[in-house]
């Protein structure tokens, strides 16, 4: 497409900040920010501070040369700002109801650490919402840059409130009360008020030792506070005592708090994370299923790939090894967070039967999982008869929402339903799988390109390699 | 009372703060408690130092002059 013809245009789940939203023009993402915003970001790139969070791969890099060109393109989408910077593409963009317990830590604790960092050069993060977080591969990445401001006179982070019902309280409802993060994070936009938290985890819940300061002692001054006048607690927010040495011991106190959440969960298994032990697959089965992607991944070299039902990651590890951008999304959150980590693999978790849906205001400011994620290679190993039987649909409905997620490739396993691990979840269902017989899906399958290859791993698989 | 003492003699100091997100009621409260009371322990520990060096010039001098 003639790149002079491409139109910047605005993100429409970028709008909550009135001091910066994002564009998109093509490929590229920009940043339109307002005057406060643009100075504030230049004394943190002349002061070198934007340089030390980049170089630490904190925050997301940021360029300020932008040639004009562009420049007049994106102010004719933005006409009331005042500068632009571009930020470096993520290959991904996920929400926090797709993370696992692990990284719902982890992107608190990046948090924590660009505060305590802002704090010691007089600035600080003015929202604390997961959604300014996004993770690239392992790891995650602060990408809101007009969050930062200067440091208010008083010894308050203003943004504690939001951190505690956008990052803390879900972590402490599924650690102590059994909540799912994801259903908290659907639910609750804009998460959940301390006295509904302390309601829910009960007096015990709310006053234990690790914490009692963040649910009891909050929810107790919050229900206080409600009969205090407004001007009352405006002077409260001028509070200066304790400054800044107050709010690191804040910070810190969190911070431990998260990372003791963290060990405890690292423990966590389920009957999906000793599958590729436990599998019907014989030791030569696996190694021939390995060798298919490996000679695919020689011969097609993918930018990025999507590992549907990853597991514990054997195959995606692989193809992060030959330099490919990895996307594992699993449903099982056990398996997810012992994934989370593997280099060159951002992790997801999520049931594919039933992907994320578009939510937020006109449901446009969190898109669908369909329309945020698009790679070059799908792999589907030992899924289809997951995603036949849980989805109930017939088995082109079920190709087509596969193919839809590749722009190219589709690695796919055919599962006969003679395979003991295929009756095994259909259970009693009396469904007709005449569909499913070999024939059948290879019929199926040829409806959505053209098969390049198959490979026979026994008498009830099959691996196959659809050019879409 | 000290640290109490002081968070009033601050609170007399007014300000003005912005936020396009709500700063929750008590998170703010709670907020100011906890500067409150570091606030007073930064204080007395000042005080304490400031103490702790009046006493060793005092004493000093007196150790030379024996």
């Amino acid at each position: 497409m003639d790149q002079a013809k491409i139109q910047a245009k605005i993100d429409p789940g970028s709008f909550r900040d009135p001091s910066g939203f994002v564009l998109t023009v093509g490929d590229r993402v920009f940043r339109a920010l307002s005057k406060p915003s643009l100075e504030t970001l230049r004394t943190l790139k002349e002061r070198e501070i934007l340089k030390e969070l980049e170089e630490d791969a904190l925050i997301v890099g940021t360029h300020f040369d932008i040639d004009e060109e562009l420049l007049t393109k994106l102010r004719r989408a933005a006409p009331g700002m005042q500068g632009f910077v571009e930020h470096d593409r993520l290959p991904l963009i996920s929400f926090p109801y797709e993370w696992s317990f692990s990284m719902l830590c982890d992107a608190g604790l990046l948090q924590l650490e660009i505060q305590r960092r802002l704090l010691k050069k007089g600035f600080c993060l003015k929202d604390a919402t997961p959604y300014n977080i996004q993770f690239s591969g392992p790891r995650p990445v602060f990408i809101d840059t007009p969050s930062i401001e200067e440091r208010q006179p008083s010894g308050l982070w203003e943004a504690y409130g939001q951190f505690c019902q956008m990052i803390l309280f879900p972590l402490l409802l599924n650690r102590y009360g059994g909540w799912s993060t994801k259903s908290y994070y659907l639910e609750h936009l804009n998460g959940v008020d301390v006295s509904e938290i302390s309601k829910t985890l009960g007096f015990f819940g709310s006053w234990r030792l690790d914490s009692f300061v963040d649910v009891g002692l909050q929810s107790l001054l919050q229900r206080g506070g409600e009969t205090s006048s407004p001007e009352k607690l405006q002077t409260m927010r001028t509070n200066r005592a304790g400054g800044a040495s107050a709010q690191e011991f804040l910070l810190n106190r969190l911070t431990r708090l998260i990372t003791s959440l963290r060990k405890d969960q690292q423990q966590g298994s389920s009957r999906w994370t000793s599958y590729a032990e436990e599998s019907t697959y014989s030791d030569d089965e696996t190694k021939n299923k390995e060798k298919f992607l490996q000679e695919f991944l020689k011969e097609y070299k993918p930018e990025n790939l999507l590992d549907i039902g990853a597991n514990t990651g054997r195959y995606s590890k692989a193809a992060a090894k030959h330099g490919t951008r990895v996307v594992a999304l699993d449903s099982d959150h056990a398996c997810v967070d012992r994934l989370y980590g593997a280099e060159s693999i951002t992790t997801l978790w999520m049931d594919i039967a039933n992907p994320s849906p578009a939510i937020g205001l006109a449901n446009k400011e969190r898109p669908a999982f369909g329309d945020r994620v698009r790679c070059d290679t799908v792999i589907a190993f030992a899924l289809i008869h997951h995603f036949y039987i849980a989805s109930g649909a017939p088995l082109e409905m079920v190709l087509a929402a596969l193919c839809a997620l590749t722009n190219r490739f589709l690695l796919i396993e055919y599962v006969d339903p003679e395979d003991s691990q295929f009756r095994s979840l259909l259970g009693l269902r009396n469904r007709d799988l005449s569909e499913m017989q070999k024939d059948s899906f290879r019929a199926a399958l040829e409806k959505f390109g053209r098969i390049v290859k198959t490979l026979d791993l026994n008498s009830t698989r099959t691996l196959y390699l659809l050019e879409t | 009372m000290l640290p109490l003492a002081l968070a009033g003699l601050l609170l007399t100091i007014p300000r003005e703060a912005h936020a396009y997100i709500d700063p929750t009621t008590g998170g703010i409260l709670l907020q100011v408690i906890i500067g409150t009371v570091i606030g007073g322990i930064v204080w007395f520990r000042q005080q304490l130092t400031f103490l702790a060096q009046k006493l060793l010039k005092w004493t000093k001098p007196k150790s030379r002059q024996k």
